[in-house]
């Protein structure tokens, strides 16, 4: 059974999109704010769409799932910006999982990445 | 994509933190926005369930002694407001102070008193601005990317 958890790793073509989680704090009329990017030991967790909705992505929230917001960023766009790279990361309970790599540790360089990732958010889901 | 690689070295000078002037220069909508600010504080650890650390009252004087030095030097020396920020939550219990208009700019003060501030800024397009800074000097760079 346990190999039947075991997804394949794909490549994620530049014209598919991740969804991410945004907490409300870090929304504001509307808008995302840069501080929705963190990394977590060099990596920053998302879904791929071609395995999960924004719905999907809002309930796997550990807590208060109506905290989020759901934001959409574009594969290619994310690719564009600096270093970082996307890739299939697939856990057993959740097929989507993808991980952007490459977020700088050096705190200018983060700043910068930051700014240009949030140009390419869009929301796919609103806060409740 | 802007060109990260056209930066400029600015001019500092640099003032201390208990020398800063009175709030005369800082605008209503400035005020406002400090107040908002407070509100991080109620973001205890693991605020957001994915293990971010809260936010600090000394992290938060940081930023605001910071944006009320840059409100007064632009006020008294160039008779300008500085405009107004969005002062938000960054990762790491860092603050995010963000302007946008037909440029954009982020500041980064972070949690720790002894790490240097990051800055970002571009035009969305060819001009860029980029560095590290102590948040307790008046930064002469950004006072003139806010004058845009």
């Amino acid at each position: 059974m346990a190999d039947a958890l075991e997804w394949p790793i794909e490549d994620i073509p530049d014209g598919d999109s991740l969804f991410m989680r945004a907490h409300r704090a870090h929304i504001r009329n509307g808008e995302v704010d840069a501080g929705v990017f963190r990394s977590h030991e060099g990596g920053m967790s998302a879904n791929w769409n071609k395995y999960a909705t924004a719905a999907e992505t809002r309930q796997q929230a550990t807590r208060n799932p109506n905290d989020n917001a759901v934001i959409r960023l574009s594969v290619g766009g994310i690719r564009q910006v600096g270093d970082l790279k996307v890739e299939h990361t697939p856990q057993p309970s959740n097929r989507a999982h993808s991980e952007v790599f490459g977020i700088p540790e050096e705190r200018s360089k983060l700043t910068q990445t930051r700014v240009l990732l949030r140009r390419l958010i869009e929301i796919a889901l609103p806060l409740p | 994509m802007p060109t990260a690689e056209l930066t400029q070295r600015w001019e500092q000078d640099t003032i201390e933190p208990e020398k800063w002037p009175a709030q005369t220069c800082v605008s209503k909508e400035l005020e406002e926005e400090i107040k908002q600010a407070k509100t991080l504080l109620d973001l205890g650890d693991d605020w957001d369930g994915e293990g971010s650390p809260g936010y600090t009252q000394e992290t938060l004087h940081r930023a605001i002694g910071f944006l009320t030095a840059h409100a007064e030097r632009l006020c008294s020396k160039f008779n300008q407001q500085l405009p107004v920020p969005r002062i938000g939550p960054g990762p790491n219990g860092s603050i995010d102070i963000h302007w946008k208009s037909p440029w954009e700019l982020l500041v980064n003060i972070p949690a720790s008193p002894t790490e240097l501030a990051s800055f970002y800024g571009d035009n969305y397009g060819s001009q860029v601005i980029k560095g590290s800074f102590d948040p307790k000097t008046f930064n002469l760079g950004i006072v003139a990317w806010l004058m845009h």
